[in-house]
């Protein structure tokens, strides 16, 4: 088959951009922690380096649980996403709310283990899962007519290396406890 | 197929896409409202921390919370826009543009907590469409629609590819472990079928079976034409499956969006 290159400016220009975009996502993905791809995507805003590693870090599932009693004594696990129906593969808007809350307490749980959340992520960035749960816990104790939501986030336990561990994150006071 | 019906269908698909997700979005927008998880109030921790505090606050009226409702809407009309048949070089060319850069403005208000992989698949799509269609305005030249269906090709079998490759690294995956902890923390649907999925030996086929299928995926492209379609429908059930069992319905559209570009490159070799 030939190859459909012309000397036309606009191919060319074209074959450069979408070549380089490739082979550069090509090594972000490949290697992932190499400190010249860690380099670029500290300087990429825009996130234009697409990362493709869908559901294989398996260390961000986690349970959510609640308790309404100040003392934390009646846990009960929330759903992850608790809106299923047959029309789910098309339309579930309410599902995204549930996600944001995982990814949140993603990066609170990487808080309280004092690592980054990503490779390219600086530390900084986690006081935001913080501040958007606080929110979060405020809003649910209020729906709920409590004055204070307990929080107790669980990583599943993955392997020697990553052993569970239980962040406990109440709402008003907004302290973040750790209990491995 | 030729090129350019592959292009339309790509375009149409994409389009669809943009608007489900975009609709999704503005159908919670109590989350972009005060005190909501993507308030900007909150969103703006991180975005002062990491780039210029004045830069952030420029940019605060277009990503606030009416600024990110229009966006939305934008996107809804922009992609509707682009799926006018017969539409001229250079309005599509305005369109997609208009597309790729409210791609990468949302990209970077959510970025990292709220961006998903139909995002990224959006803007690869819209970013390449602009060139395509800024090259029929300014520099008629067919091949530039064939290196765009070539260039979508590639980086969606990537994305199959890398998904695979992470999976066979991680134990838990290659244990068929992960189904068991999807279904106890509630990610994964609460059936007898996927309770059955959670114990062996059918954990192990499944976790093996959606390795497999994402590390051969690039194979696609050495297939006869008859086999290609085959494939594609395989990975679209598989897109349908996932969506149905673990609510993430965003990615059916996205992905599928691809495949008139996969059929077209697989038939050209």
């Amino acid at each position: 088959m030939a190859l459909p290159f012309s000397q036309a400016p606009w191919t060319l220009v074209c074959t450069a951009l979408w070549s380089g975009w490739f082979l550069v996502s090509l090594a972000a993905q490949l290697f992932p922690r190499h400190r010249m791809i860690r380099a670029l995507r500290r300087r990429d805003p825009f996130g234009l380096i697409p990362g493709f590693r869908f559901f294989s870090e398996t260390e961000s599932i986690i349970r959510i649980q609640v308790s309404h009693d100040p003392e934390g004594r009646h846990w009960q696990t929330l759903p992850a996403y608790n809106s299923f129906s047959w029309w789910t593969p098309l339309w579930n808007s309410a599902s995204r709310r549930d996600h944001l809350v995982t990814a949140y307490v993603v990066g609170l749980i990487e808080l309280a283990e004092k690592v980054p959340v990503t490779e390219h992520h600086e530390r900084a960035l986690l006081w935001t899962p913080y501040a958007a749960l606080s929110a979060f816990c405020r809003e649910q104790a209020a729906r709920q007519g409590a004055t204070q939501v307990r929080f107790r986030l669980q990583r599943a336990p993955v392997n020697a290396a990553n052993p569970s561990f239980t962040v406990v994150f109440c709402s008003p006071s907004l302290s973040v406890r750790e209990t491995r | 197929m030729d090129a350019t019906t592959a292009l339309q269908w790509t375009t149409w698909l994409g389009a669809l896409s943009t608007i489900q997700v975009a609709l999704g979005w503005l159908s919670q927008a109590k989350l972009f409202r005060e005190p909501g998880l993507l308030a900007w109030s909150v969103l703006r921790l991180r975005a002062a921390k990491r780039r210029r505090p004045r830069l952030t606050e420029a940019v605060t009226p277009l990503v606030g919370y009416h600024g990110v409702l229009v966006q939305l809407a934008l996107r809804v009309i922009l992609a509707g826009f682009t799926m006018w048949p017969s539409l001229p070089a250079a309005a599509s060319a305005l369109a997609c543009t208009a597309l790729f850069c409210l791609t990468l403005l949302w990209k970077w208000r959510q970025d990292p907590f709220a961006v998903n992989g139909n995002d990224q698949m959006h803007m690869l799509l819209w970013g390449s469409l602009a060139l395509v269609h800024l090259g029929t305005w300014w520099f008629p030249d067919e091949k530039v629609s064939h290196l765009c269906l070539w260039f979508l090709t590639a980086m969606v079998l990537l994305s199959y590819a890398t998904g695979g490759l992470a999976k066979v690294v991680d134990a838990n995956w290659r244990g068929g472990k992960v189904f068991g902890q999807l279904h106890e923390v509630g990610v994964l649907r609460d059936l007898a079928a996927t309770r059955g999925l959670c114990q062996a030996p059918w954990c192990h086929v499944a976790a093996w079976t959606v390795i497999a299928f994402e590390l051969v995926a690039p194979l696609v492209l050495f297939l006869p034409p008859n086999v290609v379609v085959a494939v594609l429908c395989g990975l679209l059930l598989f897109h349908v499956v996932n969506a149905w069992l673990l609510a993430i319905q965003d990615f059916t559209l996205a992905w599928l969006t691809f495949f008139p570009a996969v059929y077209y490159t697989a038939n050209s070799f």
